[in-house]
């Protein structure tokens, strides 16, 4: 049976994370974000590498390259599985630049999720509470 | 730094497609049908937007490169198409666009000062002037641009106003408005209004200065809109204020339409006018093209002193090699409409090959990285490339409407092509060794737009060389 949420996370330069954060700080994607069933978003910075072993763009072609971590930041977000799509298609829009280090998105299935302070539950824990 | 809104890109927009020689086409144009001219500029003005729509979703795959419409080429046909329709198609077009525009600024001043400087002296002098400063790596900012824009755009709007409502000091005329309602007259010369619109494609890198870079495709549709609106409304503007006869054959036919309508103020509103779109459109191709250039040199299509770059960060050797080549047109001593409009027609054959690269260049990549995310995807695919290109071919084979003009204009760009062909043949099978077809990869031209991406490769070839020894 298909989860009713999905948690996408995209792992990505931290830089261009911190770009689209900033972005959201305007009211307009804000809006855009919420529309797609955003309520919430964790971003946690972090070091990483991805297939290139940290390798800048342009040295691809040396080969004895020791691994570097670079600093990336990861950010999660729960959305409805029915939205996941639409969702993934405006990340990719957003973090696209065509250079190595764009990023990767990640979606799993999440079986429930619980408000604690309120004790909603499902969808409900997305929304505003209605209990306020 | 300021960002600029929608306002300020379309203002910049239509600025930089405001270029004096746009005048003689108009007064070409006008008094070869009258009014009717209108149905050519809007169909000009459709073809150039869906070329703008290519360009702007070719710009979404590979946002923020130097060579625009070069790499997007690269990756979608492959490098002997790239340099030969990219040097022959916008390099050598913008070389006969700069002394045009460089010929009308001396019309201009002439008129101001009297006969007794050679107009010759102007045009190459504002040259090496705007040469100067491109190496010294001034650009305008764009807050300055922006004023500049909007002073010409909101100028030429309201004198083609005045003309059309006959709000003129001076009396109106009367003469027929339509001289030929034929389709075969007035079809031939979409490629005269062509000239209008090109260029809207120096919007795109205003993208990354704006607050809200999605919108440069809206920016580029709109500034061709209110170009092609200002030129409809000044044609019903000549027809009340200068005989179609005496506007053909005018040398500066803007100055003359505003001296019949408001006299002196006119005539000093219209030379400001002028100053500011020649001046502003030499110093557009002069930036731009060396930044084309040396985006070129960065993917290895053009030899590697041209992205050399001067301590002010200038490519200055392609700035030197344009501003000597435009000093020489200059110096043969172009000055008649007639000889601008053959320059400007000849760069619009080309430009219009480069439109028609655009248009394949999105057809092969929307099936080669059709995954790839694009902020902005041409509606209706690939309808709209089709009759792109169909639009660009029609001009392309009527670029003029006097036969001769057509041979030599043929001729020239025959004799230009099979250079240019040779040339990249031996450039791309001898020195790149690369296949001369095949497209190379999206991700490998974003890649080689780093300068160190030529370090390292400098730095392995010599390390390949010593381990051979």
């Amino acid at each position: 049976m298909e989860a009713e949420f999905a948690r996408i996370e995209i792992i990505g330069n931290m830089s261009k994370v911190s770009e689209f954060i900033e972005q959201l700080g305007t009211e307009k994607h804000l809006r855009e974000i919420h529309k797609l069933g955003i309520s919430g978003i964790t971003v946690y910075n972090a070091l990483g590498c991805g297939v290139q072993s940290g390798s800048a763009e342009y040295m691809l072609e040396i080969k004895e390259q020791s691994l570097r971590l670079l600093p990336k930041s990861t950010m999660i977000m729960i959305c409805e599985s029915s939205k996941v799509d639409k969702v993934i298609e405006f990340l990719k829009k957003e973090f696209y630049t065509g250079h190595i280090g764009d990023g990767k998105i990640f979606v799993s299935d999440v079986r429930n999720v619980i408000r604690v302070r309120t004790g909603e539950d499902g969808a409900d824990a997305l929304k505003e509470s209605k209990i306020d | 730094m300021k960002k600029i809104g929608i306002f300020g890109a379309v203002s910049t927009g239509v600025g930089m497609l405001i270029a004096t020689s746009c005048f003689v086409s108009s007064a070409s144009g006008s008094s070869a049908v009258g009014t009717p001219f209108i149905i050519a500029i809007v169909i000009a003005c459709i073809a150039n937007m869906l070329a703008v729509l290519s360009i702007a979703e070719l710009n979404a795959i590979m946002p923020n490169l130097t060579g625009g419409i070069a790499q997007y080429t690269l990756a979608g046909l492959g490098p002997l198409l790239t340099i030969v329709t990219m040097v022959g198609g916008y390099l050598i077009s913008n070389v006969f666009a700069a002394p045009a525009e460089g010929a009308m600024f001396a019309n201009v001043m002439t008129e101001m000062t009297g006969k007794a400087i050679p107009p010759e002296v102007f045009s190459i002098g504002i040259t090496i002037i705007l040469v100067f400063i491109n190496l010294k790596g001034v650009n305008m900012s764009t807050v300055l641009q922006e004023i500049v824009a909007t002073f010409m755009v909101l100028s030429l709007l309201i004198l083609s106003v005045i003309g059309a409502f006959q709000l003129g000091t001076n009396e109106s005329i009367t003469q027929e408005a339509v001289i030929s309602s034929e389709l075969k007259d007035i079809l031939p010369l979409t490629a005269v209004a062509f000239w209008f619109f090109i260029g809207a494609e120096f919007i795109v890198p205003l993208g990354k200065d704006m607050k809200n870079p999605k919108k440069v495709p809206l920016s580029m549709i709109l500034s061709l809109g209110i170009m092609g609106l200002i030129q409809i409304i000044m044609v019903f503007g000549f027809h009340n204020y200068t005989p179609w006869s005496e506007l053909g054959s005018a040398a500066s036919p803007h100055l003359l339409y505003a001296v019949n309508m408001l006299g002196d103020f006119g005539r000093y509103w219209m030379i400001a006018v002028a100053i500011f779109a020649a001046v502003s459109t030499q110093n557009s191709i002069i930036c731009s093209v060396s930044e084309i250039c040396c985006g070129m040199a960065k993917m290895n299509l053009l030899p590697a002193f041209f992205r050399k770059k001067n301590k002010n960060g200038a490519p200055y050797w392609v700035i030197i090699i344009l501003g000597v080549i435009t000093c020489l047109i200059e110096a043969s001593g172009i000055s008649t409409g007639e000889q601008v409009a053959f320059l400007t027609l000849t760069c619009s054959l080309f430009w219009m090959l480069s439109y028609i690269t655009s248009h394949i260049n999105v057809i092969i990549l929307r099936r080669k990285m059709k995954n790839v995310p694009r902020n902005f995807k041409t509606p209706l695919f690939p309808i709209i490339q089709i009759i792109g290109i169909a639009l660009q071919l029609y001009m392309m084979f009527n670029i003029s409407t006097d036969s001769n003009q057509k041979i030599k204009i043929y001729i020239l760009c025959l004799v230009l092509f099979a250079g240019l062909f040779i040339y990249a043949f031996i450039w791309v099978k001898y020195k790149l060794k690369l296949p001369l077809m095949k497209g190379i990869g999206v991700h490998q031209v974003i890649r080689m737009e780093s300068p160190e991406y030529h370090k390292v490769q400098d730095y392995l070839k010599n390390q390949n060389d010593n381990t051979k020894m």
